[in-house]
């Protein structure tokens, strides 16, 4: 169990990781949503026990899921909503002033904008 | 104009020192511009009264030099106070005799220079189209330096004594770089905090290594403690470097000629008289240290005679007035240097008399310097001068006393400085005896030069200056002159300073120094005889040997240390843009860059720790199966994100991932968790849909069928394989047991839920046990909300 | 007792979410949130003094049993970094709010960004202080496209998914902490991380250093910083060099030294490698870059590889050694952010005191960092870690006073004068710096406690 959770936040991580090197500016926030779900993930794959949900009366005989994680997870997934959120519509914005979602676009601007820079200071 | 001068923050050498450059032109072009960035303030006039600021900066130095004298008189005096008991720092401040020696000269030569800097700077400004307001910042900066100078002639505490040798620097770099609309003194400003700053840091290396050996900065309690040792000699090596910058020695030598871009008053005072004899002031004082290692006193006397020779030689070929004095004051701190290591009473109390004798000397031939210059509309080569005993007779007067007194002629203080050379020469064999007397020779030769070829002869030019120098210009040159005479007559008061202030270098030892005429065949007579001699043959033939010393200050100056600085700093700029090329500037390598250090750091931490028996499976039997499923349906999704080319097909695989892992919380008993991620999800593919329609159609599309170039396409799933690897090696390492030993937080929280009134624990833990996390949780979704509502607006808007 | 604990969180973040909801350019607003920043400046104040008297204050929410609850705790180490992160961000938003605030949301997030620093240095619990670690980071997100210039919201994303890679990584670690230790107190984790196994420790332990060296900017995690730092306001930029980057230090140190102590020791060479790395690049790369900004990023990413380094040695010295550079450097960098779009002779005279700080010339209280990383070297008896130190030191020598005289003495800076009450919290900066280097022993004194603060590595 420890492994198949691992491994599948492995692949998760890992996919989230390949969508943050793509070049264009909405599938970096689809990556940044995978690797937040990995996050997720883990969180609750670190309780200790596994059984019923943690609700009073508890079910008799089975075990309780760890309630900790799940209140973690929770929190954390809002976190992640929130700051995921304001991502995509910085990605808006980033699109709206330059109308390209070419990343490397992108650093061509960034890059002219510093020679211009450094120019204007000579 | 910029751009050169960063990367080339020094003329060449050979053009500025050339003997047809043609700076006059170039200061009269750069004049205009400076005019007019003077914010509409009138230039300043030569004339009019005298200027207050230099009143007033003279008087309080008189006074303070009063004060010290007295105090001196009265037999010293200290203050010890707590500074930072934490590292037990003291302001520890002692009227000893090197210090009264130090805090007299900065004092008194200040109070000189300041008379003299009133009427100067107001014609140099003016000169310049400068407005007068300009000299305030040239009295603060040369008022703060003779503070500091006094603290640090006087301080017994090796941190305080780097705050006050820090400080020097600190105006010395204000006061070069006066005139900064210059490139000389741009460079020359830059130079001057560079070599003096940096090399101060050895001092500061030094004091701290001495610090954690004996456990204090106090001086005094370091001396008493100090145990001869490899430890000792490298920190007694570090601060004698340290001090040997300061004084301009070889190899550190070239920021002083360079430093003479500043006002004349500036070099007058801080390089020649005062900063520079910091150097030999910080050697004086740690000098119980530096003789325990006989290897930092044999650096000394190498330096010292090195700085010597090679001043003395350079000094004979330069054609611009400050020039030939700043190479002589090389050359002249190379005596003092080469008799602290040659050791012993005769050294010590010969380096502190050699000091006041040097700053007097030159000091007043500084200031000659600036009074001829003047008085010759800014004219500063010695070829164009010439015959000018005619129009000033009392500055040629004064100059040829201080030119004496530099030459070690009798009758004058200079006379003691080069017999208290060849007598502690003379201890350490003829080789060396012979090196010290060629000093001497060189100075007879180089500052008769200088004397004659500006007071002598017949005039090149018509002077275009003033017709005649005000009164204080001449009569600080005089007064200087005329102690250096007294002096050279009336022995015993510097006699008596001088060999008080060997004592404290030599840690209480008495330090015998006679100084006395003696009117016989003692060897040192002896020697100076033959340098009389020798010096004169060479000033009156020179012209015949100057091609040698031609090629060698050349040689000096193409390969010399300062065309290792000019070059290291012309290439560190250079490596620096080359570097720059490479830094990353697009998101891509900016992820790859956590990316992959990260996979490097977790595969040394796997590596360098036991892994047998750490990674377990974990139990999974039949129950598990549906839980099994849904984990891997979330893994596909996962996986098939990669894959679409349409945006929109992209957010579809995306919520799956989404609701498969909301499956596997349900599953895991975690119904909260499952309940909130579908909404996230929800919300999340409502979002993307929302952005998206935002964008013209077609537009995503369109930019994902952009062709990925070859060297991407394997390295990109690459980073992605090693992301996933560490990841998974990271979460299977820390998941998999041991499980604590000691009791499980979440078993209590079980336990005390109904406490907190609650059926459902998750919702106990959220909104009572941890409240805390639930309230700053909500506080970034609001802050979420703002910058959203913020993005929005400004999107719309652009 | 319990009061004056919660008092500095709870004074910024009732007034940042009262403030979200006005329009931040109306300058009543803009002072409003000045005052607030005060108020809660003096609530850190009096309990930080408290603090260094009596020693640390906790308090559990909800008075449960540590654990249960929230353990919040007032100690040295985190009374020195709030003090010093409200202090820049108080003068940051005095500066800006001078200037005219030019975003309606500026003052609210300002504030929410103290609220969430002191909320992360008073945090007790692991995963308490990633919810606050949080709170700081998206005001930083939404705080860096405050300018309004197109490119700045390209580095503001730049920045965020960067920093959310590493808020994960950090996520990751405290759940691997959870399942470890079986707890999220701080203290309990400590003592549960000790008997951990070491492969699973020492996994959380380069989780933990890669999170925090993103947020530091440190080589080679840096590119993020440069590209933010340039384009961003001045008053942003001081608040993210002079503030935000302080969890990267206080991170490193709290998690190695504090929770880790076993983790930092076998891995104090890849710290002080890494640290050395930045020292070097990041000055090599400040010497030949032309605009104040990029200058001072740089000078950034080298300055924190002195804290790194310092962190690395360790023992009481080393740890004392990393505050104290630390808070200098965040005095530093506030001090020569805020004077970036300012001129006159009176900024030229404040930004040199930033640059003799920067380079370790005393008086400014720079030179203090340089005294304790020599010490901490001299210590080590490393000669190779001297040298370092001195050539990063030499380095920032010419970068500091290429930029200084080509800004003030060359350049456009040093024509015209910017308008006096811009000046004004540059100027107090510059006095500030002078005066700790003039009368060193309050930083020594509470960099020493601080470390004293960090459990069995202290003294």
């Amino acid at each position: 169990m420890t492994l198949l959770v691992s491994v599948v936040v492995a692949i998760v991580f890992g996919s989230g990781c390949y969508l943050l090197l793509k070049g264009d500016l909405f599938r970096v926030v689809a990556g940044t949503v995978l690797i937040s779900n990995a996050a997720v993930l883990t969180l609750v794959g670190a309780g200790f026990t596994r059984g019923a949900a943690p609700i009073r009366p508890f079910p008799p005989g089975s075990e309780v899921s760890d309630p900790l994680v799940q209140a973690l997870a929770l929190t954390a997934l809002i976190i992640g909503f929130g700051v995921t959120a304001l991502l995509l519509t910085l990605a808006a914005r980033v699109y709206a002033s330059s109308r390209t979602v070419d990343l490397d676009q992108l650093s061509q601007i960034e890059a002219t904008r510093e020679d211009e820079l450094e120019e204007a200071e000579a | 104009m910029t751009l050169d001068r960063r990367t080339v923050p020094t003329e060449a050498p050979e053009a500025r020192t050339s003997e047809a450059g043609s700076a006059t032109s170039d200061r009269t072009g750069r004049t205009a511009e400076s005019g007019a960035a003077a914010d509409g303030h009138p230039p300043a006039r030569p004339d009019g009264p005298f200027p207050p600021a230099a009143a007033l900066a003279a008087t309080l130095a008189a006074l303070a030099f009063a004060a010290t004298l007295y105090a001196w008189l009265r037999g010293g005096g200290s203050i010890d106070l707590p500074w930072a008991p934490t590292l037990g720092l003291r302001l520890h401040f002692r009227l000893d005799a090197l210090g009264a020696l130090y805090a007299l000269l900065a004092t008194g030569i200040g109070a000189v220079v300041f008379l003299y800097s009133g009427r100067y700077l107001r014609l140099h400004l003016s000169h310049q189209g400068r407005p007068a307001r300009d000299e305030r910042s040239f009295y603060a900066f040369m008022l703060l330096f003779t503070v500091s100078m006094v603290g640090l002639a006087t301080a017994q505490d090796l941190l305080l004594l780097f705050v006050f040798w820090d400080l020097t620097a600190i105006a010395s770099y204000f006061l070069i770089g006066f005139d900064r609309h210059e490139a000389a003194s741009w460079s020359g400003a830059l130079m001057a905090l560079l070599v003096t700053g940096i090399t101060a840091v050895l001092l500061l290396v030094g004091s701290v290594m001495l610090f954690v050996a004996y456990g204090t900065f106090s001086l005094p309690e370091i001396i008493a403690e100090a145990r001869p040792g490899p430890a000792l000699t490298v920190a007694a090596a570090l601060i004698a470097l340290a001090g040997l910058a300061k004084s301009a020695q070889v190899p550190f030598h070239f920021w002083l000629p360079n430093a003479m871009a500043a006002p004349t008053p500036v070099s007058a005072y801080l390089h020649s008289a005062a900063m520079v004899a910091a150097g030999v002031l910080l050697i004086g004082r740690t000098y119980p240290l530096l003789q325990e290692s006989e290897l930092v006193l044999d650096g000394m006397l190498v330096v010292g005679l090195a700085s010597m020779l090679a001043g003395g030689l350079i000094a004979l070929t330069r054609e611009r007035l400050k020039q030939v004095l700043a190479y002589s004051t090389v050359a002249q701190y190379g005596y003092m240097v080469a008799l602290y290591g040659l050791g012993g009473a005769a050294g010590a109390a010969g380096g502190a008399f050699v000091v006041a004798a040097h700053a007097l000397a030159k000091s007043a031939l500084f200031m000659v310097s600036g009074a001829v210059t003047r008085a010759s509309g800014g004219e500063e080569r010695l070829g164009r001068l010439g015959g000018r005993w005619r129009t000033m007779p009392v500055v040629a007067g004064a100059g040829a006393l201080a030119a004496a007194a530099l030459a070690g002629l009798p009758l004058t203080a200079g006379f003691f400085k080069d017999e208290l050379l060849f007598k502690a020469a003379l201890e350490h064999g003829p080789v060396v005896t012979a090196l010290v007397a060629a000093g001497p020779v060189l100075t007879l030769a180089y500052i008769g030069r200088f004397w004659g070829r500006i007071f002598l002869g017949s005039p090149k030019e018509a002077p275009t200056g003033p017709r005649s120098l005000a009164t204080t210009l001449v009569a600080p040159i005089a007064v200087l002159a005329l102690i250096s005479l007294v002096f050279g007559l009336w022995t015993a008061p510097l006699e008596s300073l001088a060999a008080e202030a060997g004592s404290v270098s030599l840690g209480g030892e008495p330090a015998g120094l006679s100084v006395a005429y003696h009117l016989d065949a003692r060897a040192t007579n002896l020697i100076a005889l033959g340098v009389y001699t020798l010096g004169g043959l060479l000033l009156a033939t020179y012209p015949r040997w100057l091609p040698v010393a031609q090629a060698f200050a050349l040689v000096a100056l193409r390969f010399g240390p300062e065309r290792a600085y000019v070059s290291s700093l012309r290439q560190a700029n250079r490596l620096s843009s080359a570097l720059h090329r490479f830094e990353v500037r697009d998101l891509r390598r900016r992820v790859a860059a956590v990316l992959v250090p990260c996979g490097v750091l977790v595969t040394a931490g796997f590596l360098a720790t036991p892994t047998l028996g750490q990674y377990e499976v974990g139990p999974l039997d039949g129950r598990d199966a549906p839980l099994a499923i849904v984990l891997a349906l979330a893994a596909a999704a996962a996986l098939a994100a990669m894959a679409p080319r349409s945006q929109l097909v992209l957010v579809l695989v995306l919520s799956s991932a989404g609701y498969s892992l909301a499956a596997v919380f349900a599953l895991l008993g975690a119904p909260d968790v499952a309940l909130v991620a579908v909404l996230v999800e929800t919300l999340f593919a409502l979002l993307f849909v929302a952005v998206f329609s935002l964008l013209p159609g077609g537009v995503l599309d369109r930019e994902q069928s952009l062709s990925v170039p070859p060297s991407r396409r394997w390295r990109d799933p690459l980073i992605a394989v090693v992301s996933g690897l560490f990841a998974l090696a990271v979460v299977w390492g820390t998941l998999s047991s041991p499980v604590p030993r000691g009791p499980r937080i979440s078993e209590r929280l079980i336990e005390l839920a109904p406490a907190a009134h609650a059926q459902d624990v998750v919702t106990a833990i959220l909104s009572d046990f941890r409240g805390l996390d639930t309230l700053a949780e909500a506080t970034v979704l609001l802050i979420a909300l703002a910058g959203v509502g913020g993005a929005l607006s400004r999107a719309r808007s652009s | 007792m319990t009061d004056l604990l919660f008092l500095p969180l709870l004074v910024p973040w009732l007034a940042a979410v009262g403030l979200v909801l006005l329009d931040g350019r109306r300058p009543g607003v803009a002072w409003l949130a000045v005052g607030a920043l005060a108020a809660h400046l003096a609530a850190l104040a009096v309990l930080a003094a408290r603090v260094f008297e009596r020693g640390p204050e906790q308090a559990v929410t909800g008075e449960w049993p540590a654990g249960v609850g929230i353990v919040v705790r007032a100690d040295a180490l985190g009374m020195v970094f709030a003090l010093l992160s409200s202090a820049v961000i108080l003068a940051a938003l005095v500066h800006e709010t001078l200037a005219g605030v030019g975003g309606r949301r500026f003052p609210a997030l300002v504030v929410f960004m103290a609220a969430g620093l002191t909320g992360l240095f008073l945090a007790r619990d692991v995963f308490n202080f990633y919810v606050f670690f949080e709170v700081a980071m998206i005001s930083a997100y939404a705080l860096s496209t405050y300018g309004g210039e197109a490119r700045q919201a390209g580095a503001a994303f730049v920045f965020a998914v960067v920093n959310l890679l590493g808020s994960f990584l950090f996520l990751i670690a405290v759940a691997g902490i959870y399942h470890q230790t079986g707890t999220l107190d701080m203290d309990g984790v400590t003592t549960g991380l000790a008997a951990a196994g070491p492969n699973a420790a020492i996994l959380i332990a380069v989780l933990v250093l890669v999170a925090f060296s993103v947020k530091l900017g440190l080589f080679p995690f840096h590119p993020w910083l440069p590209a933010v730092y340039i384009g961003a306001r001045p008053a942003v930029a001081a608040i993210l060099a002079g503030a935000l980057a302080n969890i990267g230090s206080y991170g490193v140190l709290r998690f190695g030294a504090d929770l880790l102590p076993a983790q930092l020791r076998a891995g104090s060479i890849v710290l002080v490698v890494l640290g050395s790395a930045s020292i070097v690049y990041g000055a090599v790369q400040a010497i030949g870059r032309r605009d104040s900004a990029e200058v001072l990023a740089y000078s950034a990413i080298g300055q924190v590889g002195y804290v790194l380094v310092a962190v690395g040695v360790g023992g009481a010295v080393g740890l004392g050694a990393a505050v104290l550079y630390a808070l200098v450097n965040g005095l530093n960098k506030a001090l020569l952010f805020l004077s970036i779009d300012l001129r006159g002779w009176l900024v030229g005279a404040a930004f040199a005191v930033g640059a003799f700080s920067v380079v370790g010339v005393p008086p400014a209280a720079g030179f203090l960092g340089k005294v304790v990383m020599f010490r901490a070297g001299v210590e080590t008896g490393s000669v190779a870690l001297v040298v370092l130190i001195f050539l990063g030191g030499a380095l920032s020598f010419l970068y500091m006073f290429q930029l200084y005289q080509t800004d003030f003495w060359a350049g456009a800076r040093e024509v015209g004068r910017s308008a006096p009450r811009t000046r004004v919290v540059v100027l107090v900066l510059a006095v500030l710096v002078l005066a700790l280097g003039a009368w060193p022993e309050p930083l020594l004194a509470v960099s020493r406690d601080a470390a004293e603060a960090l459990g069995p590595e202290g003294p």
